[in-house]
C-alpha cells in the first residue's frame, strides 16, 4: 500500500540534461516513469518524494496532467503541435469522472456497502493506466527520434535499479506489473504513436481530424484491451465488475447517482447507459431513470466493447470538432488541479506545480 | 373515560403491534426500498419497445427523429450546443437500419446501435450526422473468410442502391491493389486514409492484412459516408473465427465543408470552401505525379462524384 511510501527521485530530475550527453534507453526509461509517480507524490523539505495516499486527489492530478499533455502546457510540449495527443483531452474528462465518483464513494455509505473493491479497484486501473500511458507520451515529447529508438525497449524490469525501487513500492505493483506485461509495448501503442507523428506536421483540417480520431481509437484499444481488461475484465478478484455491470448496484445509483460504473472503464471509464458530459466540473443531476444502463451491456464481447468506446469517441470527436473551444476551456480548468492536496496536508511538503 | 368508548377491547396488544410493525417497515424500507424501486424500474424497462427497425436520413430535424423512436431512444442534450440521439439494440436483439438518401435506400442487419447528432449552431439543417456500429454474424465467431465475402457483400448493396465511390479530392485517383498498397504505406502523410476501392475484392491474404480503421468512402446526393472496419487483434489466425465491428458513418454537405476548414473558419465554410477544393486539386495533381514515378496507375477516367 501507498501508506507512509516515501519515493527517493533520481538525483537528476533533469531529463534535458541526460539528452545532450546521450542516456541509454532504459535510463530514459526510467526518467518518464519517475515522471508519472512524482506528479502523483509531493516533495518533502529533504528532497524526497512521497505518493499521495488519496485515491480522488491522484485521479483529478492524473487529470490534470492528460490535460497538460493535450494543451501542450507539460514538461517539453510543444505548443504549435496542440492536438498531435488526442486521446490525452478525453482521457482528461474520464479521469475526472474517475475522481468524481471515488469522491463520492469516498463519502456516501456505499462505502460500507460495497466495501473497498469499487474504490481499489478504480484506484488501480486509473493509477496503473497513468503509470502506462503518460510515460509514452512524455518520452514522445523529450525527443520523438530517441521515442523510435528506445519504444521497443521500455520495460519496468530493466529500469534503473533506484526507480526499479520505487516502482516496486507502488500500490498494487506485485498483482498489476506481470498483468499489463511489465509495460513494454504494444501493437496499439506504436500506431497511435506513429499517428502522432503524421498528425504533428498536418494544417488543421478534416485529414488531420480522421487521424486524431484514428489515434485515439488505437489508444483506447490499447488502454483497455491491454491495461484494464488485464487488471479488471480478466481478474477474478473483480468478480464485482461484473456484478456493477449487471446494474446490480442500485444502492449505488440511488445515493450517489454518479458513475459508479464508469469504471467498467470498457471505453475510458465512462459508464454505459449514462449521458456523457465533457465538463470539468462533477456530475450530480444525472437523472435517476436515465442511470439505468441496458442490462444486456456485455463489455465482454468485442463488438459490444467497440460499440461503446466508439460511441464515447464519436460525441466526444464530435465536441472536439464543433466546440473546440469549449472544450479546450474545459481542459484548461482541469490543467489546473496538478497540485490537488492530499488527505493530510503536511507543512513540510509541496504538492507538484 | 371517553377515550375508551372509541377503543376495541383488546387495544393494548394491537397498540403493541402497530408500535412494532411501524418501525420494522421504516426500516425495512431504508435498507431495501432501493432495490424495490429499482425492480419497479426494470419492470418498466422490459415493457420498453424496441423497434426492429430504424430509418435514418441525414437532414431529418433531431425532434422529428427522436419522436418516432421515442420509447426506446436516448437524447443526450447535456453538452451545450449538441444533442445526440442513441439508439441502442439490447445484446441479444440487433436492430435493422434503413438508410435512405432521397429516392435512394438499402438497410444492414445486424446493428448494434445508431447515433445521429445536430449542431445547435446550424438548427435549420436537422441531424447532420449519423454513426451505425454494426457486428458480423455470426458475432464475434465468424470465419475470416466469411467475414471477407459479407463484407464486400455489404458494400455491392450500398453501390447497387446508388452509392459511388469517393475518393478525397486531394489524393490521388487509384484503383483496386494499387489503392490498398497506397493506402497501406507511408508514401505520404495521411495516406492510411485512401479510400479504397470497394470493387476490388482482395485475397485472403490480403484481407487479413488490412490495418484497423482502413475506410471505403461513397457519395450520393449531398451525403458522404464512410464504411470502416475493425477486429480483434487477438483473433487474427486466419484458419480460426475472428470477431469483427463495423461502422457506418453519414455525413451532410455542410458538416462535412465546414469539417474542412480549420475551427476559426466553420463558419464561414460557404465562401471559404471553393478555395480548399482548389487546393485539393493541385495536391492531387502533385501526389499522382509522384506516384507514377513509383509505378502507380492513376486512375484518369474518374471524376469526384461530389464535383
Amino acid at each position: 500500500m501507498a501508506d507512509g511510501t516515501t519515493i527517493e527521485a533520481m538525483t537528476n530530475d533533469k531529463p534535458d540534461s541526460c539528452v545532450d550527453v546521450h542516456c541509454d534507453c532504459p535510463a530514459l526509461w526510467s526518467m518518464a516513469q519517475q515522471f508519472c509517480y512524482t506528479r502523483l507524490s509531493n516533495k518533502k523539505n529533504n528532497g524526497t518524494y512521497r505518493l499521495i495516499n488519496l485515491y480522488p486527489a491522484r485521479s483529478r492530478r492524473i487529470a490534470a496532467t492528460y490535460a497538460r499533455m493535450y494543451l501542450e502546457t507539460e514538461e517539453h510540449g510543444a505548443p504549435e503541435k496542440k492536438g498531435r495527443y488526442y486521446w490525452m483531452a478525453l482521457g482528461a474528462f474520464a479521469s475526472k469522472t474517475v475522481g468524481c465518483t471515488l469522491e463520492t464513494v469516498q463519502l456516501s455509505y456505499t462505502r460500507m456497502v460495497m466495501g473497498s473493491t469499487v474504490r481499489e479497484g478504480l484506484g488501480q486501473g486509473n493509477f496503473w493506466l497513468f503509470m502506462d500511458i503518460a510515460a509514452w507520451h512524455w518520452f514522445y515529447s523529450v525527443s520523438p527520434t530517441s521515442f523510435d529508438q528506445c519504444a521497443g525497449e521500455r520495460n519496468t524490469d530493466t529500469y534503473v535499479q533506484k526507480v526499479k525501487d520505487q516502482v516496486k513500492k507502488m500500490p498494487w505493483e506485485a498483482k498489476s506489473l506481470p498483468k499489463i506485461d511489465h509495460l513494454k509495448i504494444k501493437k496499439d501503442v506504436s500506431k497511435a504513436f506513429s499517428l502522432v507523428k503524421q498528425i504533428e506536421v498536418m494544417p488543421d483540417d478534416y485529414k488531420r481530424q480522421d487521424l486524431q480520431l484514428q489515434h485515439l481509437m488505437a489508444m483506447a484499444r490499447h488502454e483497455q484491451g491491454n491495461i484494464l481488461q488485464k487488471l479488471i475484465y480478466d481478474d477474478p478478484d473483480f468478480a464485482w465488475w461484473i456484478k456493477v455491470q449487471r446494474a446490480d448496484d442500485s444502492e449505488l445509483r440511488q445515493t450517489s447517482g454518479l458513475p459508479t460504473r464508469a469504471f467498467a472503464l470498457a471505453a475510458s471509464i465512462f459508464s454505459p447507459g449514462l449521458e456523457i458530459v465533457f465538463t470539468s466540473q462533477c456530475e450530480t443531476n444525472n437523472p435517476e431513470s436515465k442511470n439505468i444502463a441496458p442490462k444486456e451491456t456485455k463489455l465482454e464481447n468485442y463488438d459490444s466493447r467497440m460499440q461503446w468506446i466508439k460511441s464515447v469517441a464519436d460525441q466526444f470527436h464530435k465536441r472536439m470538432t464543433q466546440f473546440k473551444d469549449q472544450m479546450e476551456g474545459e481542459l484548461a480548468t482541469m490543467a489546473g488541479w496538478v497540485g490537488t492536496h492530499d488527505g493530510v496536508i503536511y507543512p513540510d511538503e509541496q504538492p507538484p506545480q | 373515560m371517553k377515550l375508551k368508548k372509541f377503543l376495541p377491547t383488546n387495544w393494548l396488544p394491537a397498540a403493541l403491534a402497530v408500535w412494532l410493525l411501524v418501525p420494522l417497515a421504516i426500516g425495512f424500507w431504508l435498507l431495501f426500498g432501493n432495490y424495490i424501486k429499482a425492480e419497479l424500474f426494470n419492470l418498466f424497462e422490459k415493457k420498453t419497445i424496441m423497434y426492429s427497425n430504424v430509418v435514418v436520413e441525414i437532414g431529418e430535424p433531431g425532434k422529428d427523429f427522436s419522436q418516432k423512436y421515442q420509447e426506446m431512444i436516448k437524447v443526450n442534450d447535456r453538452n451545450p450546443g449538441s444533442h445526440f440521439y442513441t439508439v441502442k439494440w439490447p445484446d441479444s436483439t440487433q436492430g435493422n437500419v434503413t438508410v435512405k438518401n432521397g429516392p435512394s435506400i438499402f438497410e444492414v442487419d445486424t446493428v448494434l446501435s445508431v447515433m445521429g447528432d445536430s449542431d445547435d449552431t446550424y438548427p435549420a439543417e436537422g441531424i447532420s450526422g449519423f454513426s451505425i456500429s454494426m457486428g458480423l454474424p455470426p458475432r464475434n465467431n465468424v470465419l475470416h473468410d466469411d467475414a471477407r465475402l459479407k463484407f464486400y457483400t455489404l458494400l455491392q448493396r450500398i453501390q447497387k442502391a446508388g452509392w459511388q465511390r469517393w475518393i478525397d479530392p486531394s489524393m490521388p485517383r487509384l484503383d483496386g491493389a494499387d489503392a490498398l498498397r497506397y493506402q497501406m504505406s507511408e508514401i505520404e502523410n495521411g495516406s492510411g486514409l485512401m479510400s479504397l476501392d470497394p470493387s476490388y475484392v482482395p485475397s485472403l491474404d490480403i484481407w487479413m492484412k488490412i490495418e484497423d480503421m482502413t475506410g471505403w468512402r461513397f457519395y450520393l446526393n449531398g451525403v458522404y459516408m464512410k464504411v470502416q472496419l475493425m477486429r480483434d487483434g487477438e483473433k487474427m489466425d486466419p484458419n480460426l473465427p475472428g470477431a469483427y465491428f463495423l461502422s457506418l458513418e453519414l455525413e451532410s454537405n455542410d458538416s462535412f465543408q465546414r469539417s474542412a476548414l480549420a475551427f476559426q473558419d466553420r463558419k464561414l465554410w460557404k465562401e471559404l470552401y471553393p478555395a480548399v477544393r482548389k487546393k485539393q486539386a493541385e495536391e492531387r495533381t502533385n501526389s499522382e505525379e509522384k506516384l507514377r514515378s513509383l509505378g502507380f496507375k492513376i486512375d484518369t477516367e474518374y471524376h469526384n462524384p461530389d464535383e
